[in-house]
């Protein structure tokens, strides 16, 4: 696909943003509000975006990863948490668009709406290595049994379709994904974790109980999907980086725009070069973050050793540098900056919340070497 | 989460006191002035034991109240803070206060703030009205406001100040002598027979909304307002004052924050605080006080944060191991905790410096220690020394007299120092209580334990008390600023 197609994409994202979500953000942020996170799914599906990785073949609009994650970085750029619900929809579309496709049809179909209704989002749930114990899928007298709590999971509440990666009961090594329907017998809900950030997103521990599995509902083969699922989990650090710089753009363009309006000590503050170095380092910061997770979908690959991103730590790069740019940005602001109503803490709050989503990141820091070993 | 979850004897839940032991540099202290770190340590046992049994239970349901409507206040706990006298504690003993030094203030602001800044900020925070007072030293006034205090305490009534500087378009500028000379004030005062008219609009106040007085700043001549700038004490039952909203914040909710209005009110000649011109005097030598404590607040939050987390990640189980036994952890705690350390000691000394240098060294200057002891205690704050009080001449010799102390070189003197430990202790309560969440990761940030507060309550202190940018200007100024 072209630039200038993913460019018409985005803008089209922009205007929907814009339109359906910033005016009512702040409000949904203090009151979360599930039919208004329904309403914004369903007009979104008029711009194909919760099918947007779906194959043509089977009715989606068959774009890629690089897509979603713009799409994710303008959503973002007017609410992270509405933005964060398609990002665990579209993380968990990943192993079925990269399995065998007729296996997985049912699935594929259900997402892409087929049929009129248009299909609620789906939710995908990774082990942790920070738990004590992750889901497993064991083998009892020739059945599938699933049991355990997951980690704390984001969009479960509106999800249909569930995409679990759950381990071996004897091999962590050995994954397996599903797909189950959300409101199986036996899957239930665990409280709210009231997150400071993502609001209109509930994060839940959803357990288990000795649900029987339908051999058919293994998405790839049994115990070997150890790849789908760092695929799966690649993808989604990809898109947790695009919500990052999102959020984090719309930081900076308020602190631009206040700095120009604000006086202090005789002079606009824009005008102190104290002022001057907080917006510039943010402005480094947020071109460093955009090109390094935008080069993550760069195809093509330069013999210059660490010159491609790895997802785990773009993402740490990205929300890290994302939360000191909204930090900045709300000390420009002054009190301002933390009342609700300008809208900036939210995006603190957000961003906070991101910058955990799939582990920590000094954990990540230690993971990628300790992997290495 | 019930008292039990928290199975490390740390911080907040080790045996108080242990100011000593925690400073061990207040031991050769110890030794010299055994009286002086035995009362600190003894203000630690009962602050410590507020904190841990009053505050800590019943934070989030404020915090949670609170977000749904920013006008809640917890008026039971603050009675009981009220009943322990920490409203009124440096008041002296023989008026009816605690006596505390400002060692002592200090080792309260810490303990409540380590649980939670928006509640300690309820309590302590209204020494506001004796501090304001105090600058001005006007023996009359300083009673009378005492007077008020302790009375108000007795009876168990709500006696509020508030602090009115910071207007819709200006905040830092209110606080700077330079800045204040080119800043565009949206308040005005005007002179009328027996007094003055106030009229304009103040914002993010606190307890604005709650007020019974309020002590601001406006000029007289809004074209020249360094010049003219006064300082008013408001009864906030005068005809003309009104409260607009009060605002809806990321955190500290259980301190209301609110816009105030004046229009056209009366204020009578003797509630002129501050005459014009002497106003941005009034300011700094409250800067001069209360931005150290704001740094040690800093401190506090950071040091809770770090509390939380600690107990967090000795109760997280992963996989065959406890989440404080990875190293990475321990590194990033230990980290923290020695910044905190550093951080902690430079608010103490700042503590000791204000009770040797500052209003507090008054309690040990001859003509003040002669007079509370020569008064039986009841007839100190009696009407007829009131009324010797209010005589012309020892209102004068009161404010000469404490205006030879506390001189302005002594109040610039701590405004650097308060500078300093205001822009450390914030920057550090911001950057733990960011940090403590990643490593108690998505779980430990959950609203039930307690951590993501810390990180919604740290922000605003890096703004309040003059941001931490105008601080950093101003320790510029007074340290290498005169010498270029």
């Amino acid at each position: 696909m072209s630039f200038k197609e993913f460019n018409e994409i985005l803008n089209e994202c922009r205007k929907f943003a814009k339109n359906e979500i910033r005016d009512q953000a702040l409000e949904a942020d203090l009151f979360p509000d599930m039919s208004w996170v329904k309403g914004i799914w369903s007009k979104s599906a008029q711009l194909d975006i919760p099918s947007l990785l779906i194959p043509e073949a089977y009715d989606g609009a068959g774009y890629s990863e690089f897509c979603c994650a713009l799409v994710l970085d303008a959503l973002a750029s007017e609410c992270a948490g509405i933005a964060s619900v398609f990002a665990h929809h579209f993380a968990a579309c990943i192993p079925l668009i990269h399995s065998d496709m007729n296996q997985c049809e049912k699935y594929i179909r259900q997402i892409a709406g087929e049929g009129g209704d248009h299909a609620a989002p789906a939710s995908v749930i990774f082990p942790s290595n920070m738990e004590e114990k992750n889901i497993v899928l064991a083998q009892k007298e020739g059945r599938l049994i699933l049991s355990g709590t997951s980690q704390l999971t984001g969009n479960t509440d509106g999800a249909g379709l569930l995409c679990i990666f759950a381990e071996d009961p004897e091999n962590d090594k050995e994954l397996t994904c599903i797909a189950l329907e959300r409101n199986t017998r036996g899957v239930s809900p665990g409280e709210d974790a009231k997150l400071p950030g993502l609001k209109v997103n509930p994060f839940r521990r959803i357990t288990f109980e000795d649900v029987e599995i339908d051999p058919e509902a293994v998405i790839g083969e049994q115990g070997k999907s150890l790849k789908l699922m760092q695929k799966a989990q690649a993808a989604f650090y990809g898109f947790i980086s695009a919500m990052a710089m999102g959020s984090a753009r719309t930081a900076y363009k308020k602190a631009l725009a206040y700095a120009g309006e604000r006086y202090q000590y005789g002079k606009m503050i824009i005008q102190h070069q104290e002022i001057q170095r907080m917006l510039g380092s943010m402005l480094m910061k947020l071109g460093m973050g955009t090109s390094g997770y935008t080069h993550l979908y760069n195809e093509e690959k330069l013999n210059l050793p660490f010159s491609s991103a790895d997802p785990m730590l773009a993402k740490a790069f990205c929300t890290d540098a994302a939360l000191e740019i909204i930090l900045d940005a709300i000390q420009i602001h002054g009190g301002y900056g933390y009342m609700h109503e300008y809208g900036l803490e939210k995006i603190m709050r957000d961003i906070k919340v991101l910058q955990l989503l799939g582990g920590s990141n000094p954990h990540h820091h230690v993971r990628i070497i300790a992997d290495m070993q | 989460m019930s008292m039990d979850y928290y199975n490390l004897k740390y911080g907040l839940f080790a045996d108080a006191p242990d100011l000593v032991d925690t400073l061990p540099a207040l031991g050769k202290l110890k030794k010299a002035y055994p009286k002086y770190i035995k009362r600190a340590e003894e203000a630690q046992c009962l602050a410590r034991k507020f904190a841990r049994e009053e505050l800590l239970p019943k934070v989030l349901e404020i915090d949670t109240k609170c977000s749904k409507d920013p006008k809640y206040m917890d008026w039971e706990l603050w009675r009981k803070a009220n009943d322990a006298r920490f409203n009124i504690s440096p008041i002296p003993k023989k008026m009816g206060g605690l006596g505390w030094s400002a060692l002592d203030n200090a080792v309260l602001v810490e303990e409540l703030s380590s649980v939670c800044i928006a509640s300690a900020a309820n309590i302590t925070f209204n020494t506001f009205g004796l501090l304001g007072a105090l600058v001005e030293c006007r023996t009359g006034t300083v009673l009378k406001i005492i007077k008020m205090m302790v009375d108000a305490q007795e009876k168990g009534k709500p006696l509020f100040w508030s602090w009115a500087i910071t207007e819709p378009g200006a905040g830092t500028d209110v606080e700077d002598g330079e800045a204040m000379a080119t800043m565009r004030p949206s308040s005005n005062a005007r002179k009328v027979p027996g007094g003055y008219i106030l009229n304009g609009t103040k914002c993010f106040i606190t307890n604005g909304s709650i007020a019974d007085y309020v002590i601001a700043t406006i000029p007289l001549d809004t074209s020249n307002p360094r010049e003219s700038m006064a300082t008013f004490f408001v009864s906030t039952d005068s005809t003309g004052f009104s409260v607009g909203r009060v605002e809806r914040k990321c955190g500290q909710k259980a301190s209301q924050t609110a816009e105030l209005f004046f229009n056209d009110l009366f204020v009578p000649e003797e509630n002129l605080w501050e005459p014009p011109g002497r106003g941005l005097r009034h300011t700094r030598e409250i800067l001069s006080i209360t931005r150290g404590y704001v740094g040690l607040c800093g401190s506090a939050i950071a040091g809770g944060a770090l509390q939380r987390c600690i107990q967090f990640a000795n109760r997280k189980k992963i996989k065959n191991h406890r989440l404080i036994e990875e190293e990475w952890v321990q590194f990033a705690i230990s980290d923290m905790l020695k910044d905190i350390m550093v951080v902690r000691a430079a608010c103490y000394n700042f503590a000791l410096a204000m009770d040797t240098y500052h209003v507090w060294s008054l309690f040990d200057k001859i003509p003040v220690k002669a007079s509370l002891a020569v008064f039986p205690e009841k007839f100190i704050l009696g009407e007829s020394v009131l009324e010797l009080a209010r005589n012309r001449m020892i209102d004068w010799a009161g404010n000469k007299y404490k205006g030879s102390i506390v001189t302005d070189d002594l109040v610039e003197k701590f405004v650097k120092e308060g500078s300093a430990l205001k822009v450390a202790g914030t920057d550090l309560a911001m950057k733990v209580s960011a940090r403590v969440l990643d490593v108690v990761g998505l779980e430990g940030m959950s609203y039930q334990y307690g951590i993501e507060k810390y990180f919604r309550d740290a922000k605003v202190t890096q703004i309040y008390e003059g941001s931490n940018q105008a601080n950093r200007i101003d320790l510029f100024n007074n340290t290498i600023g005169e010498m270029i």
